[in-house]
């Protein structure tokens, strides 16, 4: 590599390292000291944000800071002293330059369609963090005033993910551990002093159930042996017992007392409940064990089932109770999309757990039918695929023919459909622009057009290779050639070119802007069908074209004066 | 003689060159400033405002053209500064009589440009099938049948959905755009309306039109207007004539000064980087001596009847001033090609 070519490289590398270190420490700057006091508490989030924000705009700005430094190379460095060493031909700094800038385009191709929607979604995602961590603060007060020590303990678990240094949160978190341990020590201390002749070790299920049969009593057998062969399945003597008890319990039928007609009614629901969980009804399992358990509430067994059936259910379904936990976390609010089923659907908020979303006020409404008809429903939690929907407090299996009422199916992800109103557009990597583009507006997002985003786009990028291009062609046309500019006006020059380089960047891009809005017109009176993308990409390579001859055609002051002593 | 041919036409076919982008960016500045979102109205719309702003459109692409030319002129081949104010005066003079002989409208009338024939409405503003987003609000028009159409109106905050159903879109909403209203008429009497709509949720956002810089120029572009507007109308006959070109000639005298003080000796693209800071500040300049002739008790009466004149002739004079010093500090002769490197 000749030293012409060296030194072009090393130029404009220098210049693109300092330029975007110098947009970075801008932006850090400007954002440090938009950012209020109090608007972030943690400190870590607070540099992280401001650090995001600072590359997320140095990016963005990537572009015309491209152009620039082709403006400033051409016209002002690529004449300094290692250029005027000994002769050289025009391509010696027009291949290096070229080389560079289809790097620099490959960077803000890169820069525009992943790494800048990337740190759009890192920004917001700081900013909620930073909320959950205030809210966690403020909620873990108000347990720990109420001395809840055990949801003190849960609630700071979150905060301390977030920022295990702070003080008041560690001294809140010390509190709640020793209140915790002393009401348990308590607990242990109670429990001792009420069991205190059972220290030896309890009986299984097993013998408890085989010593109530040895006294004939058989019902009571039937109560441990139920557990213990829940417990052991496979055990055939286990099994046998219980076959045996059974049998014997049924054949007291003729002798029985009112009491015992309860117990064998009791034996017969929560057979039938046995039935059904097995079968995998789930919900008559639990309507059954729920309301033999208010009957008989010291049945430790039926709290086991109930707690059995509960988890399965927890797989399709939700309790209400599951929602207030999370209600202090902060929340997006008024939200509302269409769906799979066409339901205007309004939340009044949403709160994102972890995968999982609970909404609060829903309002579902068809849009195309003729009668104002709504479905309201006060909670509701993202599942499978689907928002389920309920007022209910309990479970409670929604009837097949409800079952559109009671499942949204939206058409995409709801951490998309939070966004709706917040700039989703800027957070969409390529991929998700190709893919989702029309789902979201099906969902009634006033999103653009997968393809006019697209020729946006690849204007973004025609833009940084038409305007550095010419502008570098023409400022080597215009260099200083005499001698080397004065102070003030390298002043001036550096002031006022970027903005002027910018200026001509939005130029252009409202330039393509014509195009796409042109290409409605260009269809219809012009040509037939046409892709809008390949439509903008055509135009702009025409215009690439003259504009890469122009920057081909250029000469070095030896070319121009027509000596070629340089080879 | 060559010279001033030469750069007289150089002017001319500049002017006809940038008046396509000069006037679609006045376009979309004229639009966005009064919330009309410039690609959601039809291109007969757009035809029609820059026909009726054709006057400042030709007036900023001659002005520019002139700036530029000026910046392009080798600074070692100018004789004379005189010479250099030629060439703008006779281009300047031709583009007016074209303009005079078409019978266009009066320079400084451009209130009515945007509102004058331009068919704004409900499309303009609400994308089909969407939410479109406003402060509190979000609505959602769909249907085919423009006689038939839904209106869904979702009001934030209270969490609440107005659905209006079998609506004429173009006999129930109205665009208020002096009071900033969106007005929806539904079953007879009912008429709801936004708080203070706000149209600028409707606008694209592009830095070209909006802005803080953009904001700041505009705001004492307007000013700087408005208080030319209010002298010439207080004047009658020829003196708005007068007044009119003292403005004009100081407006060229002053900035082709500047362009030729700015224009470096070999580094000409500095000379074309700095028509657009002597653009940027061309009107702050002006608005700055209608300030401070205001604040100093207004126009001297040394210049009798013909004291409207003042504000053009300071201007004037800072021009005649730079070409001075350009003269005696600016460059005599081109230096050696490797002179101080």
């Amino acid at each position: 590599m000749d030293s012409v070519k060296r030194s072009t490289l090393t130029f404009i590398v220098i210049s693109f390292l300092a330029a975007f270190v110098l947009l970075i420490a801008s932006f850090y700057i400007y954002h440090s000291g938009r950012m209020d006091a109090g608007s972030i508490s943690v400190g870590s989030l607070k540099n992280a944000l401001i650090f995001t924000r600072a590359l997320s705009g140095s990016l963005s700005l990537l572009p015309p800071a491209v152009i620039f430094i082709f403006v400033i190379c051409f016209s002002l460095f690529f004449t300094l002293s290692p250029f005027r060493k000994k002769p050289f031909p025009f391509n010696s700094l027009a291949a290096p330059s070229f080389a560079m800038l289809i790097f620099f385009i490959i960077i803000i191709t890169l820069s525009e369609f992943i790494f800048i929607p990337l740190l759009g979604r890192r920004t917001q995602a700081i900013s909620h963090t930073s909320l959950i961590a205030d809210a966690a603060l403020v909620h873990a007060r108000e347990l720990y005033g109420k001395g809840d020590h055990e949801n003190v303990l849960k609630t700071l678990d979150f905060y301390l993910e977030i920022d295990e240094k702070n003080r008041e949160a560690q001294k809140l978190y010390t509190g709640a551990l020793d209140g915790l341990s002393l009401k348990r020590l308590a607990e242990t201390e109670e429990a001792f002093k009420s069991d205190e002749g059972s220290l030896q070790e309890r009986p299984s299920f097993y013998e408890r159930g085989r010593e109530e049969y040895e006294k004939e009593n058989y019902y009571a057998a039937l109560f441990y042996l139920e557990r213990a062969r829940s417990l052991h399945r496979d055990n055939e003597e286990i099994g046998e017992l219980y076959e045996r008890s059974r049998r014997k319990a049924h054949d007291q039928l003729g002798e029985i007392t009112e009491k015992e007609r309860e117990t064998k009614l009791l034996i017969e629901q929560k057979q039938r409940a046995l039935i059904a969980l097995d079968s995998g009804d789930f919900y008559e399992a639990y309507r059954i064990f729920s309301s033999l358990r208010q009957r008989y509430p010291n049945l430790d067994d039926l709290s086991l089932y109930l707690a059995t059936v509960e988890e399965k259910l927890m797989e399709v379904d939700f309790l209400p109770s599951e929602l207030g936990e999370y209600e202090w976390l902060p929340p997006a609010s008024d939200i509302v999309f269409i769906d799979k089923s066409g339901f205007v659907n309004t939340i009044e908020k949403v709160i994102p757990y972890g995968k999982t979303f609970y909404f609060y006020g829903i309002t579902r409404y068809r849009a195309e039918s003729e009668k104002d008809k709504r479905v309201r429903a006060k909670y509701g939690k993202w599942m499978n695929g689907r928002i389920l929907i309920k007022n209910a407090e309990g479970f409670k299996e929604v009837p097949e023919d409800e079952g559109e009422l009671y499942n949204i199916y939206p058409f995409v992800n709801p951490v998309y459909l939070l966004q709706m109103d917040r700039g989703i557009e800027n957070r969409l990597t390529l991929y998700e622009r190709i893919s989702l583009s029309e789902q979201l507006q099906r969902s009634g997002f006033d999103i653009e057009k997968r393809l006019e985003w697209l020729s946006r786009k690849i204007g973004i990028l025609f833009s940084v290779y038409i305007l550095s291009l010419f502008l570098g062609g023409f400022g080597w046309k215009r260099r200083s050639t005499y001698e080397f500019p004065s102070v003030i006006k390298l002043v001036i020059f550096a002031v006022v070119s970027p903005f002027v380089v910018y200026l001509l960047f939005l130029l252009y891009n409202g330039t393509n802007d014509v195009f796409i809005y042109s290409y409605q017109y260009f269809t219809r009176f012009v040509t037939g069908k046409i892709n809008l993308l390949v439509y903008t990409i055509l135009i702009n390579s025409v215009i690439g074209i003259f504009t890469t001859l122009y920057f081909l055609s250029r000469k070095s002051s030896e070319e121009e004066r027509g000596t070629k002593d340089y080879s | 003689m060559k010279f001033i041919i030469r750069t007289t036409l150089r002017i001319i076919i500049l002017t006809l060159l940038f008046t396509v982008p000069i006037g679609l960016f006045i376009t979309a500045l004229m639009l966005a400033g009064r919330d009309v979102p410039l690609w959601n109205i039809g291109i007969r719309n757009i035809l029609i405002v820059s026909k009726n702003l054709l006057v400042p459109i030709v007036s900023a692409s001659y002005l520019f053209s002139t700036l530029f030319a000026v910046a392009l002129v080798d600074r070692m081949k100018i004789r004379s500064i005189v010479l250099l104010h030629i060439p703008p005066l006779v281009a300047g003079a031709l583009i007016a009589a074209v303009l005079a002989f078409t019978g266009l409208i009066d320079i400084f009338d451009t209130s009515g440009a945007i509102d004058r024939n331009t068919a704004v409405g409900y499309r303009t503003f609400l994308k089909k099938d969407v939410f479109n987003r406003a402060d509190g609000s979000m609505i959602r028009v769909s249907g085919d049948v423009p006689a038939r159409s839904s209106l869904l109106l979702y009001e934030k905050g209270s969490n609440t959905l107005i659905p209006m159903n079998n609506i004429s879109l173009s006999k129930s909403v109205k665009i208020d755009r002096a009071k900033r209203l969106l007005l929806i008429s539904y079953e007879g009497e009912t008429i709801r309306y936004s708080k203070g709509f706000p149209f600028s949720v409707f606008v694209k956002k592009s830095p070209l039109t909006s802005g803080r810089l953009v904001g700041f120029y505009t705001k004492h572009m307007r000013l700087l207007l408005r208080t030319v507007r209010s002298q010439y109308i207080n004047l009658t006959g020829r003196d708005r004539m007068l007044f009119g070109g003292f403005l004009f000639l100081s407006v060229l005298l002053f900035s082709i000064s500047l362009t030729n003080a700015m224009n470096a000796r070999g580094w000409r693209l500095f000379g074309i980087v700095a028509v657009f800071l002597i653009l940027f500040l061309l009107p702050l300049f002006y608005r700055a001596i209608f300030r401070i002739i205001d604040t100093a008790g207004g126009n001297p009466e040394f210049l009798g009847r013909y004291s409207y004149l003042f504000p053009a002739i300071t201007a004037g004079v800072c021009g005649i001033i730079i070409d001075i010093l350009a003269k005696v500090f600016g460059p005599g002769r081109a230096p050696s090609e490797y002179g101080k490197f």
